[in-house]
């Protein structure tokens, strides 16, 4: 088993991944950028290596650096957690060939399945159905034009080397295919590198389900079941969780079966996600494979009991795989919420800043992966994934009340968060009857704005801080409001 | 005794007067009743006793806001005349009328020239923040004027990155 292993990543993802190296004994190496200077990530490691300027392309995407923080440092693996380099074919090369482990495929897999378009060959071959579109990148804007007329509108501009919803555009409009494609284009290149796109037929209202799966280096295979993540807003998902609602089990048994081809005629090693479309009508898709692990993959962790990072480092090291796959049972429901820094009533523009409070929820199947604390400053360099609220319980209507409690109880103030939004959305008929979809956000939480329920007592509340004497100096008068005198103030004790 | 308070942005009007020793205060909201009483926990933290109910209520205040959260709901409150920021110049509706980041970002490119004539709607200057791009339009028909920003610039919402001197006749409703 490694001894030191190299966290290429920041924020929540490196926090949660430098747990599972500390309770394996193993010592967790940061890598931060200026910006991150204080972040979270940094104190969380065992030693921390400054890697440059707050731009992507000068630290945690710039190879060159990483791997020389790794020499320093001495360590034996390189997690890279999800985003950044994580499906990188040239990163996972350059680890081997320098001699240290890159924890995720080989980088033969990455580029074959991370390339989207060389995915759904693959796929095709395989006779896993895949969704009418481009099976070859095309640069050339007349000729995107001509698939398009050929696929038919709506069409979906996607970044071949891309996720995240990062590059992506809908397109209803032949006039639009310009600007989309413009900055789809310019949007790629700057998240994963590669400019490239490529488009595919746009369907109403599918249903988004996804497997994941684990495979050893010595040729064995397992998936842990699905995880529903219909809910996302800009194609970014915001509630993941498993079991779907949708699915039966005969039709996660295909599901789970058409994984797992996938990763046996990929030569697929190490946690691995395959993404599917579902329609109304229960036929399923092949969307793509994210060659990492996943940003809600701790769902599958609390249905299954098993630690996904644990096993990609055990993998990592050359170990077997320590279960069959009739040995995966998940229980009960699990139910994610991705806390971003961001807006909801203003269509979800970032919210980058100071948080100035921070309260975390706590309780029986309660999981909170943070990246932040009170006094952080969210940097706007990054993306602006501040936490996942993960809860479990024993069925969905009791994962939907834990989430509703675990909500209520999250504090973050100084930067606008969704935790509101997110209420209301676990709250619907919608959500609660389990009919869910990924236009379901955009179709009826349009427009959305804060119920203000609760604007009296905020009223009151106000009023108490205002009257109450200060007991320290720095939440005192002195440092926020000694510029003018409100009554409040002057009026101290008076009587009416 | 009466106060004016703006609660994300709405207006409440809130009395408070406090009862003999004791006994707490009562406040009341646009007509609605409380009786009220306090407990301060820490610097950012209230317990409240309303109408005998007990709250806990989360506080942090930067400048003249005031940030409160209550069950999971976060309100922005601020006292009108507690303002020490200077205020954006002109009406509400002047803001939909500038070239203006929605939020901290970097510009990424520039679409047209100082002595374009730009039509409304016009996709003028890329940006992007925290790897999302978002692209700004031309409020209405028009000559760019001036240009403040270049591609690999910083800049702040509420700074004008383009003036547009609006076309002479524009039609209402187009």
């Amino acid at each position: 088993m490694f001894r030191k292993i190299l966290i290429a990543n920041r924020g929540e993802i490196a926090v949660r991944i430098m747990r599972t190296c500390k309770e394996m004994g193993i010592a967790a190496v940061a890598v931060y950028s200026e910006a991150d200077r204080s972040a979270l990530h940094r104190q969380t490691a065992d030693e921390a290596i400054s890697i440059g300027a707050s731009e992507p392309r000068e630290s945690y995407l710039n190879i060159e650096k990483i791997i020389a923080a790794a020499r320093t440092c001495g360590a034996e693996a390189i997690h890279p957690g999800y985003g950044f380099l994580a499906e990188n074919g040239a990163f996972a090369e350059r680890c081997e060939a320098e001699g240290l482990r890159f924890i995720g495929p080989p980088a033969a897999a990455i580029r074959s399945l991370g390339d989207k378009t060389t995915a759904r060959r693959l796929m095709l071959q395989g006779a896993v159905p895949v969704i009418p579109g481009m099976t070859e990148p095309e640069e050339n804007l007349a000729a995107l034009a001509g698939q398009a007329r050929e696929i038919g509108y709506p069409v979906l501009l996607k970044a071949a080397a891309g996720g995240g919803g990062k590059g992506m555009r809908v397109v209803s409009d032949p006039e639009k295919l310009k600007d989309a494609f413009d900055e789809a284009t310019s949007e790629a290149k700057n998240a994963f590198g590669s400019g490239a796109v490529y488009l595919e037929k746009y369907l109403e209202r599918p249903r988004h389900v996804e497997i994941q799966i684990l495979a050893d280096a010595h040729g064995h295979v397992v998936h842990f079941g699905e995880r529903e993540c219909s809910l996302q807003r800009r194609h970014q998902k915001i509630i993941e969780e498993s079991p779907s609602p949708a699915l039966s089990p005969a039709l996660r048994e295909a599901m789970g079966e058409a994984a797992l081809s996938a990763a046996r005629g990929a030569g697929y090693v190490n946690a691995g996600t395959v993404e599917f479309l579902l329609d109304a009508q229960g036929r399923f898709y092949f969307l793509e494979v994210n060659t990492r692990l996943q940003v809600e993959h701790p769902v599958t962790e609390m249905v299954t009991g098993i630690d996904l990072v644990r096993e990609q480092i055990r993998i990592a090291a050359g170990e077997p795989l320590a279960f069959r796959q009739e040995e995966i049972r998940p229980r009960g429901h699990a139910i994610e919420c991705r806390i971003y820094a961001e807006d909801p009533e203003k269509g979800f523009i970032p919210s980058p800043g100071e948080i100035l409070c921070l309260k975390e929820p706590s309780g029986p199947g309660i999981r909170v992966d943070s990246g932040i604390y009170s006094g952080f400053t969210v940097p706007t360099a990054y993306d602006p994934i501040l936490s996942k609220l993960i809860v479990h319980a024993g069925d969905r209507p009791a994962a939907i009340e834990r989430m509703v409690r675990a909500l209520s109880d999250y504090c973050i103030l100084g930067i606008r968060t969704p935790v509101d939004f997110l209420l209301e959305v676990i709250l619907s008929e919608p959500f609660r009857n389990g009919e869910t979809h990924t236009r379901l956000i955009d179709e009826r939480f349009a427009g959305w704005k804060p119920s203000m329920s609760r604007a009296d007592i905020a009223c009151l509340a106000y009023a108490a801080s205002r009257l109450s004497p200060r007991k320290t100096a720095a939440a005192g008068p002195g440092k926020e409001r000694d510029h003018f005198q409100s009554p409040w103030e002057t009026l101290g004790g008076w009587k009416l | 005794m009466e106060f004016p308070l703006l609660v994300n942005k709405e207006q409440k009007s809130l009395t408070i007067a406090s009862l003999p020793s004791g006994e707490g205060h009562t406040a009341r909201i646009d007509g609605r009743e409380y009786r009220l009483r306090w407990l301060p926990l820490n610097d950012n933290e209230w317990l409240l006793d309303v109408d005998g109910r007990p709250i806990r209520a989360v506080l942090a205040v930067r400048g003249n806001e005031t940030w409160i959260s209550i069950d999971g709901e976060t309100y922005l409150v601020e006292e009108p005349g507690d303002d020490r920021r200077p205020r954006r110049r002109g009406g509400p509706d002047d803001q939909s009328r500038q070239v203006t980041p929605p939020m901290p970002s970097a510009v990424i490119r520039i679409l047209t020239a100082e002595g374009d004539q730009v039509n409304r709607g016009q996709s003028l200057i890329v940006l992007s923040a925290m790897k999302m791009e978002t692209t700004l339009t031309a409020p209405y028909r028009g000559v760019v004027k001036k240009i403040h920003t270049a591609v690999g610039a910083q800049v702040m919402p509420g700074v004008i990155l383009m003036e547009i001197e609006p076309a002479e006749e524009e039609p209402h409703g187009t």
